[in-house]
């Protein structure tokens, strides 16, 4: 799975930069990146110069992402969740959760953004979310809908704002929204869609029989590599 | 007005009811939104240029790292001030034309005129692109 995990594209480059700024960010701010996974956003904020503490709960995943990153001097890893990360209070200018905000207690885990988080720190959640509107992807969901009916993303393509002014902890959520295309191989393509945790969780026994049936589909294709939009979601919000 | 590319005034949903029952027709972009305090109307710009903005300057081949950054602030005004941020949405009086647009003034001046503050949530829209090389 973690390897399935390393094929996933990055975070738009424009996105990140545009984040940064909105926060003010300066190099060798302190950020704690939660769900920190195989260090995708780790590592992209460390080549920003960002102090970076990743905290993941998965000893595999963890220890690909040390792997990844154990050239780096400004990044260090612990075991952790977003609800108890482990760090101590009012230590980081920033907080970040790249495609892990979905999978916490949301409510709990902006408790804790909030408890290691600076006075006036930031706190931010992201998602590249393939766009769904592009041919061969719209095939790709009427495969998947096929099979699993009621399929839902969950709260990982929902606008966040609501949960984020709920908790009543920051101020007013700006959202982030920058895209890039990226071109995979069709191996890769089936291969990132064996590691969809969601959809994994959602197609129970079917699962076998969905990614059978986009990996039939992509082959009939008979190209090499696809393009695949996709939009790199940002909300961010500062801590009252 | 906040200073942006564009901006979204919005009104509370009882407001929108009784501009309805007034009998003055709200102009078709005037569409429903979720708000931060409650269920609120969301009066858009009327140019329509920033429904397609983010896919005419992604699709450009001038243009590059195209960022769409959207952010809610609030804004405590007099009523007079309130009224003249309507009065100001020109492309509300465009497509309403001058009579409709002056019975909605109308309208909104005698709803809020007993009030002393009016908090309203401004919706700020921006969209960045680099020139590419």
């Amino acid at each position: 799975m973690a390897d399935a995990y390393l094929r996933r594209p990055d975070y738009a480059d424009a996105a990140i930069d545009a984040m940064l700024a909105v926060m003010g960010a300066r190099k060798s701010d302190k950020v704690c990146d939660v769900g920190a996974g195989l260090a995708h956003l780790t590592l992209m904020l460390a080549a920003r110069g960002m102090d970076v503490t990743a905290v993941e709960p998965n000893d595999a995943m963890r220890a690909n992402g040390i792997k990844r990153t154990k050239e780096l001097t400004n990044v260090r890893w612990h075991e952790g969740t977003g609800e108890q990360t482990g760090q101590s209070s009012q230590t980081f200018d920033i907080v970040t959760f790249g495609s892990s905000f979905n999978v916490c207690d949301r409510p709990a885990a902006l408790e804790e953004t909030a408890r290691i988080l600076k006075p006036r720190g930031w706190f931010a959640c992201m998602w590249n979310h393939r766009q769904l509107d592009d041919p061969i992807q719209r095939q790709i969901e009427a495969i998947i809908k096929e099979r699993v009916r009621d399929y839902r993303y969950g709260s990982r393509r929902e606008d966040q704002t609501a949960i984020i002014d709920a908790s009543g902890l920051f101020g007013s959520v700006v959202h982030l929204d920058s895209r890039e295309v990226h071109e995979q191989p069709i191996e890769a393509c089936v291969e990132a869609w064996r590691s969809h945790a969601t959809l994994q969780r959602q197609a129970g026994a079917a699962f076998g029989d969905v990614v059978a049936g986009i990996e039939e589909y992509l082959l009939s294709l008979k190209r090499p590599k696809i393009q695949i939009p996709y939009s790199t979601n940002i909300w961010a919000a500062q801590l009252h | 007005m906040p200073t942006a590319l564009s901006t979204n005034a919005r009104m509370s949903a009882g407001l929108q009811e009784q501009i309805a029952s007034a009998g003055i027709a709200l102009p078709a972009y005037f569409t429903v939104a979720e708000s931060r305090r409650d269920r609120s109307a969301c009066l858009a710009d009327g140019s329509g240029i920033t429904e397609t903005l983010t896919e005419k300057l992604w699709s450009s081949p001038w243009f590059e790292d195209v960022v769409y950054i959207e952010g809610r602030h609030d804004i405590v005004m007099t009523p007079e001030r309130y009224l003249g941020a309507w009065r100001s949405v020109n492309d509300l009086r465009v497509q309403l034309g001058e009579k409709q647009f002056d019975a909605f003034l109308d309208f909104v001046e005698q709803r809020v005129g007993g009030q002393r503050l009016i908090e309203a949530t401004y919706l700020t829209r921006a969209w960045s692109a680099r020139r590419k090389e």
